[in-house]
């Protein structure tokens, strides 16, 4: 069914970003441990492995490349939900204790330690009209979503690590001005890599400031 | 605690009240304006944060502080809209909008008068309340054109004087002028549109937005960042009122602007307002006294302000003797087909806004409806799928059948199709009906502890399926035309409000059966006015807010010439 992008486009594309020079300085780096493995902020240990095995599969690595995991989508929403999305804190902690306890009621193991294939199935089953539990009402849905920003939005905040999400899906890059010949095109442009926050132009700003009210 | 005085006191600046506020200050009169965000500056804007803007919406109505419920008839609990689509600012919804900026054809002034002449009175539903604007196009001619001009808007005219112009939008009202601009650059989805369409017979244009093509006005052009619809535009090349009237009324010396003022009643003394009351963020409650009242705050709170300022000379909402306050509301009804190609890429994110290229052929009466079971109809336009094309905009792409929203597969797809998809959308006339309405929610509050605005509102009418239903098929066939591999509808919404929210204030020529009149004066008091979308009697096939700038316009010139002479009834 689908494709990625060719051998031949990867080349060349890749090629344009080292010709653009742009490097992702991250403003925001995540906490890891001595294995290089991150640390959970706003989740316990055993949650924040549960949510990253389940965004591995929302968005799965394949022969071709890196997913959402690799992205970093995890910790995307993790460190999220100690701010942007403190709002769905409860959702998040309730839903993935839930998974966790369905794992293990079916299988006697944790979500996190099940194969690729029976994490699927139980997905599936959550992601049904009738969820075993309210807490896993509307579960996957809500993860998707958020793995969604943490893969593909601006890597500024967390996700989107090594721009993985944008050349998963040919996103040609941040660009302040386009020529009309781009504009056109019925190929794909050459491929710039930035955080909107390291053009010059918004460098300044901060994205999580608040709008005054007054 | 505070009061002041002045002479016109607005509520809400944004699209409208912007205008409105700029025009009336530079005829002299001293104009506070009252809105409950802040003001931003386009220096604010980091565009192509798309998380922020898009995701987030950082400058939209936050729902949790102002929800506006929705329910699908009077036996529902409503529950509130996941997402609102107005303004939050000074500049409203005009600083994050797609910008694309229609005149309303001759016939959509008259859709009720033509459709019996040419369809007989059996072909509107029995239970539509559509009706008459009671004001002609050419009324609002002069208008429009003040409005492109001042703004700027960018496209080409199809019909200058009766003349009609291959190239731009043939189904036009006639226009006494060209656009300020000329239209803004083409992309591929746009090509590949525009050639299937003249081959089908019909009349593809670049769409008209308030967008500046070139330098105008001491503004810079659009630079093509893609990011536009749902962003601020950092280099202030979209026409919003934050860079085009705010800082004209500025400049006149006679205008104040309060933000972070959450206006909460207006007040008044028998057959005439007083002022409005509104609090500020340190709570405190005050008021300003003025001679005239105008109400710009989109539809929602145009018609909650009116239900909350009830008195007992007027127990059913103020202004309200014909009893039609919050009724007739409408939105546009978005039936989405998605195209995707093996042999070249569409790029769909580039470029501003989600309507690129257009056509109107079956917009309005501009074909014969002989035949069918609905009446009026839908523009067409090719480009994203849901209001814009940056990266995390992939997840608003609708799999086609089979493929499912997560998982390898989905992937696969999404790998393939970000950058070989396009979208065209119909954006569908739904007619007004008097129990599409807007009132107060017993249940939910907002942030202030005033009820929350409700609307029981359900699209799936049989005038309503039978258009949508005609519109995926041409869009169908044009998706074919234009040689995709794949071609495929998006889920219809299960009666949810589509795009556009209009009506609750109905305006008419006669007083039992409307709110206010052609310039928005409500018809009990005659110094208070209510301005936007909410006074529109039909909808059109088109998004509203040229049409919702040029009746500001024409409201200031009737204020200014008419109404301060002599203060009283308009009409
Ligand atoms: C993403 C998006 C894209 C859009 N694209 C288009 C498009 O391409 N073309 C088009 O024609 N239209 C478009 N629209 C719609 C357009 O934004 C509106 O039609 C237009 O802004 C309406 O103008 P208005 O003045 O009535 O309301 P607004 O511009 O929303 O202004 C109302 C103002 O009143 C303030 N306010 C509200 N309640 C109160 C209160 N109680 N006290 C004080 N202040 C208050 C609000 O904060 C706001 O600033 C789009 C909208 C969105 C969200």
């Amino acid at each position: 069914m689908g494709r990625r992008l060719s051998r031949r486009e990867l080349l060349k594309n890749t090629a344009a970003v080292g010709a653009a020079g742009a490097v992702p300085a991250a403003a925001w780096s995540p906490l890891v441990n001595a294995q290089g493995a991150d640390v959970p902020a706003s989740l316990t240990a055993d949650a924040f492995q549960t949510l990253e095995a389940v965004v591995a599969r929302l968005i799965p690595a394949d022969a071709n490349g890196p997913g959402a995991l690799e992205a970093g989508a995890a910790s995307y929403i993790d460190r999220a939900l100690g701010n942007a999305l403190a709002d769905a804190l409860a959702r998040y902690r309730a839903g993935l204790a839930a998974l966790d306890a369905l794992a293990v009621e079916r299988t006697g193991r944790a979500f996190a330690a099940l194969d690729a294939a029976m994490q699927d199935t139980l997905l599936h089953e959550i992601d049904a009209d009738s969820a075993p539990n309210a807490a896993l009402t509307g579960f996957v849905a809500v993860v998707l979503g958020h793995t969604i920003e943490g893969t593909f939005g601006d890597p500024r905040y967390g996700g989107n690590r090594d721009f993985i999400g944008w050349n998963l899906i040919g996103y040609p890059g941040l660009r302040l001005a386009v020529a009309a010949s781009d504009q056109r095109m019925s190929d794909l442009p050459q491929w710039t890599r930035s955080s909107a926050y390291e053009l010059a132009m918004f460098e300044s700003l901060d994205p999580e400031s608040e709008f005054d009210d007054d | 605690m505070a009061t002041t005085r002045t002479d016109v006191v607005i509520v809400g600046a944004g699209g409208a009240g912007g205008i409105i506020a700029a025009e009336l200050a530079k005829a002299g009169m001293q104009v506070v304006a009252l809105e409950r965000g802040p003001r931003l500056n386009t220096s604010d804007f980091a565009g192509q944060d798309e998380l922020r803007f898009f995701q987030r919406q950082d400058t939209r109505p936050d729902v949790k502080r102002q929800p506006v419920t929705w329910r699908r008839n009077a036996s529902e609990r409503a529950t509130p809209l996941g997402s609102l689509a107005y303004g939050n600012q000074a500049g409203g919804g005009t600083v994050h909008y797609g910008a694309v900026s229609w005149r309303m054809h001759e016939d959509d002034f008259q859709a009720r008068t033509n459709t019996i002449e040419r369809y007989g009175a059996d072909a509107i539903p029995s239970d539509s309340s559509l009706a008459d604007w009671p004001l002609r196009y050419a009324d609002l001619e002069p208008f429009y054109d003040q409005a492109e001009y001042e703004l700027g808007v960018s496209g080409k005219a199809g019909n200058l004087r009766g003349t009609r112009i291959d190239g731009g939008n043939v189904f036009e009202a006639p226009r006494e002028r060209e656009y300020p601009l000329p239209p803004l650059l083409v992309e591929q989805p746009s090509l590949v549109f525009d050639e299937a369409a003249r081959d089908m017979g019909y009349h593809p244009f670049s769409t008209p937005r308030a967008i500046l093509s070139q330098p105008y006005n001491g503004r810079a052009g659009c630079s093509y960042c893609g990011f536009c619809q749902g962003f601020g535009c950092h280099m202030g090349a979209k026409s919003s009122i934050l860079v085009t009237k705010l800082p004209e009324a500025d400049a006149t010396g006679n205008f104040e602007l309060v933000t972070g003022a959450m206006v909460h009643r207006v007040n008044s003394d028998g057959d005439r307002a007083t002022g409005v009351s509104y609090w500020l963020p340190d709570g405190s409650d005050n008021t300003v006294e003025a001679d005239l009242v105008i109400l710009a705050p989109f539809i929602y709170d145009n018609t909650r302000l009116l239900l909350l300022s009830q008195t007992p000379q007027f127990p059913n909402g103020l202004a309200n003797s014909s009893g039609h306050l919050g009724k007739h509301v409408m939105t546009h009804l978005m039936a989405r087909l998605l195209v995707k190609f093996d042999d070249r890429r569409m790029n769909a994110y580039m470029g501003p806004s989600a309507q690129k290229h257009s056509i109107d052929d079956f917009n309005a009466d501009n074909f014969d409806h002989s035949g069918h079971d609905f009446i009026r109809g839908s523009q067409i336009s090719i480009g994203t799928h849901n209001l814009q094309g940056g990266p995390i905009s992939v997840s608003t792409i609708n799999p086609p059948p089979g493929v499912p929203r997560w998982g390898a597969e989905y992937r696969d797809f999404i790998a393939d199709a970000f950058t070989r998809y396009a979208s065209m959308v119909a954006q569908t006339e739904n007619l007004a009906y008097a129990d599409q309405a807007i009132d107060l929610d017993p249940n939910v509050k907002d942030a202030w502890g005033l009820p929350a605005p409700r609307m029981t509102y359900d699209w799936r009418r049989p005038n309503e399926r039978a258009r949508v239903e005609f519109m995926l098929q041409r869009m169908e066939e044009i998706g074919e035309a234009m040689g995709a591999s794949q071609v495929w509808r998006a889920p219809l919404s299960p009666g949810r409000p589509g795009a556009h929210h209009e009506g609750g204030t109905r305006m008419g020529s006669d007083p039992a059966e409307s709110v206010v009149n052609r310039y928005g004066q409500t018809w009990d008091i005659s110094n208070l006015f209510v301005v936007g979308s909410s006074t529109f009697p039909t909808m059109s096939g088109f998004n509203p807010t040229l049409t919702i700038q040029a009746l500001a316009y024409m409201t200031a010139d009737a204020i200014v010439n008419r109404y301060r002479g002599s203060p009283g009834p308009l009409v």
